[in-house]
């Protein structure tokens, strides 16, 4: 069986919390919440810390499976069906997530290079990664994460001087309906965490791992967008659509660095192939417990291609899919915050039931 | 834009690197991956034919954005 540490689960789940969120959600929520989209942030991680506490409930009863597994064990029928609405929203994850980085990549990188062209890479990369296994991705992170953060930690140290501490007042001033819009817009990229528990199978999914992991992502993710107000502002970031990039490409360091979107870009790619390799690996993973002769190698090449012809056919272009967003949090909330709590009071193991005459049977004489 | 001959020649050159694995295949294997891949063509044509027609993000926001209280 393939083993995914501790610490490797706390990594997978604080990129499954940053990475897609970093790239255009905080302009919307800024747009909404002005200076406090970062307490909208902490609302919403007060949720998903409960739908965890629910997930690591179901998998003390049935320890050493994953949910997927739990699922069709208890239920061989009902948790089939429940298995393929998760299949369903990896899926619409992942082929949201490819099409996001490719226009990224389209307007940050390689202007003239068609999307297909893109997108085809990078989902022959993303293959092979995935092909070898879960633990060859997790693996992966152990590298990646770790210089990811340390980069995002390095963009305010770098770029102090242009911090206008005025941008984040009105402090006491809480619009609360404007902070429910921003965390209605990111409550179902926060939610992705719980694809940590359909991953975690070689022991208990503890509370403690899937809470770390959170509070990394929220944390850094209110970091980022502490900086982003105090440099670009509530009146400029909205009009943005990917602020963080425009925030780093504000950094520059001496002559030699004057580029440092660059090394940043080349260190946050990685992450989030990981990120799509893991939805990626969760689809697959899906359809082998709904199929168990149809193993996961196999059907990885398949299944790609399939998310490569849905990504252009399912949004028109880049701005639909960042307006996506409010209408996909309505159908993300099922599976994310409502199945959960359903499947904590629910999914419980078969009790072994004896009969009265077999209990009479085993009474000593006495 | 993708078209019906780029997702054929992604198919093709699929089959040639995984010819060994499919080889080796069980039935069921074999028509799951058979299914898939047919499906992808039908939606990449159905795509290509109608392009400004349907698109499954466009036609989820327009049935779910009445009943949504944020703006």
């Amino acid at each position: 069986m393939e083993r995914i540490s501790g610490r490797q689960i706390i990594l997978i789940g604080s990129i499954w919390v940053m990475d897609s969120t970093l790239i255009s959600l905080p302009a919307q929520m800024v747009r909404f919440a002005k200076q406090d989209a970062w307490l909208s942030l902490i609302m919403v991680a007060a949720i998903i810390a409960l739908v965890l506490w629910c997930l690591s409930k179901v998998h003390k009863r049935f320890p050493n499976q994953d949910l997927y597994d739990a699922l069709i064990t208890r239920w061989p029928r009902a948790g089939k069906a429940v298995v393929f609405i998760y299949v369903l929203f990896f899926a619409v994850i992942l082929i949201r997530d490819i099409r996001t980085i490719t226009d990224f990549i389209n307007v940050s990188l390689l202007q003239l290079t068609p999307l297909w062209i893109i997108t085809a890479l990078l989902l022959y990369f993303i293959n092979k990664l995935v092909s070898g296994g879960i633990e060859v991705i997790a693996r992966m992170i152990e590298f990646f994460i770790p210089s990811f953060y340390f980069i995002l930690l390095l963009v305010p140290a770098l770029s102090y001087k242009e911090f206008d501490l005025s941008r984040l007042g009105p402090v006491f001033e809480f619009e609360w309906y404007g902070m429910a819009t921003a965390g209605w817009y990111s409550f179902s990229y926060i939610g992705e965490i719980i694809g940590i528990s359909f991953m975690y199978s070689n022991a208990t999914l503890q509370f403690r791992h899937g809470l770390a992991s959170l509070l990394i992502g929220v944390l850094l993710l209110s970091g980022v967008l502490w900086t982003l107000l105090l440099i670009l502002g509530t009146d400029l970031m909205p009009h943005l659509t990917y602020p963080v990039y425009e925030l780093v490409r504000q950094v520059k360091v001496t002559d030699f660095l004057d580029r440092f979107e660059i090394p940043m870009v080349a260190i946050y790619f990685p992450t989030m192939f990981v990120k799509i390799g893991f939805s990626l690996y969760l689809v697959c993973h899906g359809m082998n417990r709904l199929m168990p002769r149809v193993p996961i190698d196999s059907v990885v090449p398949a299944v790609g291609i399939l998310v490569y012809v849905c990504s252009f056919w399912f949004f028109r272009d880049a701005v639909q899919l960042i307006d996506f967003n409010r209408e996909w949090t309505a159908l993300a909330i099922w599976p994310e915050l409502i199945l959960p709590i359903f499947l904590s009071l629910f999914l419980r193991p078969k009790q072994k039931q004896t009969r009265p005459e077999q209990q009479q049977e085993i009474k000593p004489d006495t | 834009m993708i078209t019906v001959p780029i997702v054929l020649l992604l198919i093709v050159f699929y089959m040639i690197a995984s010819w060994k694995t499919m080889k080796a295949a069980n039935k069921p294997t074999f028509l799951t991956i058979s299914g898939i891949l047919t499906v992808s063509l039908a939606i990449t044509a159905f795509n290509q034919m109608f392009e400004k027609a349907v698109k499954p993000a466009v036609l989820l926001q327009q049935l779910l954005s009445p009943f949504i209280p944020f703006p």
